[in-house]
């Protein structure tokens, strides 16, 4: 038990004993003692299992959405001997409590509640010919970790010379990862059971069931043979799993992220919130943790490439059953060399005729990567430009793939100009199955430096600090705790932008009153509409409904708007879900976000935003609280699974097509978090200090580069501040960069309770419509504003426009 | 005296992790709420159908 002191709740891993569906158990407490030194009532209470849940055929097509997400999403990392795939009638040897603990999803906003799941021994019952030693698991089913003894291991040997071993980690919201043993590393029974079993097994086969990266130089150790990293893939991982083992399913998967051969590899590992176990977590009300980005530029890939780190697995690996061959054509090269030229109209585009070599069909994943030469400002060695995955290939069957790149995939940002630019020199062409194996294609030359964008600054570091660079090759900082007060060193800049209205006052007395109907018939009446509300009724719109998720007889949405009954004006609910409906209802469960970009399928992503779109109609939900689509900085943030890759570009496609399946179903959708809410703890007093350039080239743009396939309905702000400032109070981040210079014109909200450390009137003075989660206090603190002369009511009314066009795009009922 | 209460009355075993259980870190929970803070080595015995649960995976903490 863990050492908080103060606590009064529990939670009780009841699961340990409580293993079968539907029954009735009795939980006693027994002899616990109060912090007055006062006695517990011995009390016993029963509680009961719920019944297994069924498949539902009306949603068979779904269903199928969901196995085809999780099937392409577990990368293959290691296959020697070609151990995979298995034969169907193999014996299993599973060793490991997490093959009882098959994880389907983060928690927290990634949390799914499926409508029906297999876990892995379901999965291998009903959808496998295989068979379970069933006196090896049950070593394992008070879910710990034991060694089994030599006269076990070949007891189970005899049997059948083929070992599973299980390893799970759970991770989400609320609590970021942490680099010990039963974190990123094995933990002392999970080295020493692998110890033992690959001492006896030469065909053992690990199963990574984990939210993140973990320390993998064990599979050298122990001389394990294969790997395959499920993810987080959602309800159906374990049929997906079933059909991967036994060779029904090629493998497709590509990671996308870097996994690195230790934690403290990674360069942000210093700059990061490492608590280590018993450390006491700082309150985020009470304490703020600075963080300095100092590696820069150089997330991910981008610093094992362009520094020549080894690494356990590069960016975009995975295995296939199969062998691909290709040949590529290089077809057209940018060859502009004056400011002015057409040389952002040409960019790059290589095809690639793709041939299946092999005996068993699958898919093929194509990365195409372009270096830039270093000038004025240094560069990445090489960065992704573009992906693409062929269809079903049959053995000897062929297929053209055509990948292409603007020239802003491959621009730098010059803090000086404010400019992107591409700088004089010759840039060179990859292209490959992943980054490590990516072959030099061609290159093209560019004469004299081009500008392709000068864009006005926005949130520029309020302090120095020290930069990564080619010639520093390392971070001086360590991110540290501070109390509240002094996370933010020096006045937030908001008194830049004086507080006004963004539309002009407006005639507040019309002849008639305009309904919610008639705004709907004729959406030129939204200035008149929005002019007839009270100040009341302003307050309450720009203020979210409570959410119905602490309580028992909640629908589990997040909130809401109100309704406005004098008007017509419906009450909408909305929802977390980036990937199934965080809602009570059981519906479509699919894989965690960073096992669907694992997919590098951006037709599959826009499929899953689909699906969750028509349901959310089905369900009530207006507004999709997704998807999150964070930059990778660190893989030990709890969000790691929620966020899509350590990649702009990848991520902000595939986030960018799973808004875009989610709009086209009419339901609207919410990229988040803007910006840099890159971990979990205490977030709300978090702050994230970054250069211009690499917010450009890497925290902005992966959201850039997601407006650029979907503009979405929505935004949400992050809980962190950035560069002196909590976005959701900044007009300069919201005016200036989102509406202006994104042309985002749909409603930007905070994330719930944001309120707790961001003072909410600047928070609506700088054009955030909505304060989520809100309720009755907040309403009543923005009508005391207006009474005092601190918030404008035009203001409250620009904010609320945008509200009631959230209201008039719901395709609910 | 202080008394214990079960926050819910049903466990999903289809569910390993709860919305709120990554800080917690803990599989196939009940939440449980007590009406006083625990002392620190105020920990004592939990039995599911008269089988003691092991103590080093429970979680404590504070309501968000």
């Amino acid at each position: 038990m863990d050492s908080v002191v103060k606590v009064n709740c529990m939670l009780v891993p009841v699961g340990e004993v409580a293993r079968e569906y539907d029954r009735e158990y009795t939980i006693s407490f027994r002899n616990f003692k109060a912090d007055d030194g006062s006695a517990f009532r011995n009390q016993s209470f029963r509680f009961r299992t719920l019944p297994r849940r069924k498949k539902d055929p009306k949603y068979a097509a779904h269903d199928a959405a969901a196995f085809q997400a999780a099937a392409e999403g577990m990368v293959l990392l290691k296959n020697e001997d070609h151990l995979l795939p298995l034969k169907p009638d193999t014996l299993l040897n599973c060793f490991g409590a997490a093959q009882y603990i098959f994880r389907n999803s983060a928690t927290g906003a990634g949390l799914i509640n499926p409508r029906w799941q297999a876990n892995f021994h379901e999965s291998v019952r009903e959808h496998s010919c295989f068979t379970v030693n069933e006196e090896v698991s049950s070593l394992y089913s008070r879910l710990k970790d034991v060694v089994p003894t030599e006269a076990q291991l070949k007891k189970a040997r005899e049997k059948s010379d083929t070992a599973l071993i299980f390893l799970s980690r759970t991770s989400g919201e609320f609590l970021d990862n942490k680099p010990i043993k039963g974190g990123y590393y094995l933990t002392d029974a999970e080295e020493a059971m692998i110890a033992a079993v690959s001492a006896v097994f030469d065909r053992t086969l690990a199963i990574i069931n984990t939210g993140y990266p973990i320390d993998m130089r064990w599979m050298e150790t122990y001389q394990i043979k294969a790997a395959i990293y499920t993810g987080f893939a959602g309800m159906c991982a374990g049929y997906a799993l079933m059909e991967l083992l036994d060779g029904r399913q090629c493998p497709s998967g590509r990671l996308p992220n870097t996994w690195a051969l230790d934690y403290y590899d990674y360069p942000s590992a210093h700059n990061f919130p490492n608590f280590q176990e018993g450390d006491p977590v700082p309150g985020e009300k009470s304490h703020g943790v600075r963080i300095f980005y100092e590696e820069d530029i150089y997330v991910g890939y981008r610093y094992f490439d362009t520094f020549k780190k080894p690494v356990q697995y590069s960016f975009g690996h995975g295995l296939s059953y199969t062998e691909f061959s290709w040949a590529a054509a290089l077809q057209a090269g940018v060859t502009g060399g004056q400011e002015g030229t057409s040389v952002s109209e040409k960019g790059v585009s290589v095809s690639a005729k793709v041939r299946n070599i092999g005996t068993c069909s699958g898919k093929e994943v194509l990365q195409l990567y372009v270096g830039a030469p270093d000038g004025k400002l240094e560069k990445p060695r090489r960065v992704l430009v573009d992906f693409g995955k062929t269809k079903f290939l049959q053995a000897g069957e062929a297929q053209m793939l055509t990948l292409k790149a603007e020239p802003m995939r491959f621009a730098s940002y010059d803090e000086e100009s404010h400019s992107y630019i591409l700088e004089a020199g010759t840039y060179t062409i990859w292209l490959g199955e992943s980054l490590a194996e990516a072959k030099e294609v061609g290159e093209f030359r560019i004469g004299e430096t081009v500008t392709l964008r000068t864009v006005t600054p926005v949130a520029r570091p309020v302090e120095t600090f020290h930069r990564m660079s080619k010639a520093e090759p390392f971070v001086k900082e360590d991110s540290c705790i501070v109390p509240l007060s002094e996370r933010i060193p020096v006045p937030a800049k908001r008194e830049e932008f004086p507080a006004m209205s963004l539309s002009g006052t407006l005639k507040k007395k019309q002849k008639s009153k305009i309904s919610f109907s008639e705004l709907k018939s004729d959406p030129s009446l939204l200035d008149p509409f929005a002019a007839q509300l009270s100040t009341s009724e302003l307050c309450r719109l720009n203020v979210s409904t409570g959410a119905d998720w602490y309580m028992p007889w909640g629908d589990g949405t997040a909130g809401g708007t109100p309704k406005i009954s004098r008007y017509g004006l419906p009450a909408i609910r909305v929802s977390d879900g980036n990937t199934g409906l965080n809602i009570v209802k059981p519906n479509t469960g699919f894989p965690s976000s960073c096992t669907i970009a694992a997919s590098f399928n951006k037709e599959l992503a826009e499929q899953v935003g689909r699906v969750i779109g028509q349901e959310s109609k089905e369900n009530g939900i207006a507004v999709n609280l997704g998807p999150a689509m964070n930059i990778q900085r660190n893989i030990l943030c709890g969000r790691h699974p929620e966020y899509f890759s350590e990649d702009p570009l990848l991520a902000g496609f595939m986030a960018g097509c799973h808004a875009r399946g989610l709009e086209e179903e009419g339901t609207q959708s919410t990229y988040k978090h803007l910006f840099c809410n890159n971990s979990e703890t205490s977030r709300k007093g978090s702050h994230s200090i970054v250069s211009e350039r690499a917010l450009r080239e890497l925290y902005f743009r992966v959201f850039e580069l997601a407006f650029d396939v979907q503009k979405p309905s929505c935004v949400m702000t992050s809980y962190n501040a950035l560069n002196g400032i909590y976005p959701a109070e900044s007009a300069e981040i919201l005016q200036t960069l989102v509406r202006g210079e994104w042309g985002f014109d749909g409603l930007i909200m905070t994330d719930w309770n944001s309120c707790d450390t961001i003072e909410p009137v600047e928070i609506v003075r700088a054009g955030t419509s909505w304060l989520t989660e809100g309720g009755r206090k907040y309403v009543k603190i923005l009508k005391k504003a207006v009474k005092d002369g601190r918030l404008s009511a035009d203001i409250l009314r620009d904010n609320t426009k945008y509200v009631i066009g959230m209201v008039m795009k719901s395709r609910t009922k | 005296m202080a008394r214990f209460s079960l926050m819910q009355k049903t466990l999903n075993l289809e569910q390993t992790d709860g919305k709120y259980s990554a800080f917690a870190k803990c599989t196939y929970a009940l939440p449980i709420r007590l009406s006083r803070p625990l002392a620190k080595d105020g920990y004592g015995t939990v039995e599911v159908d008269g089988i003691e649960i092991s103590r080093e995976k429970h979680f404590s903490w504070t309501p968000l």
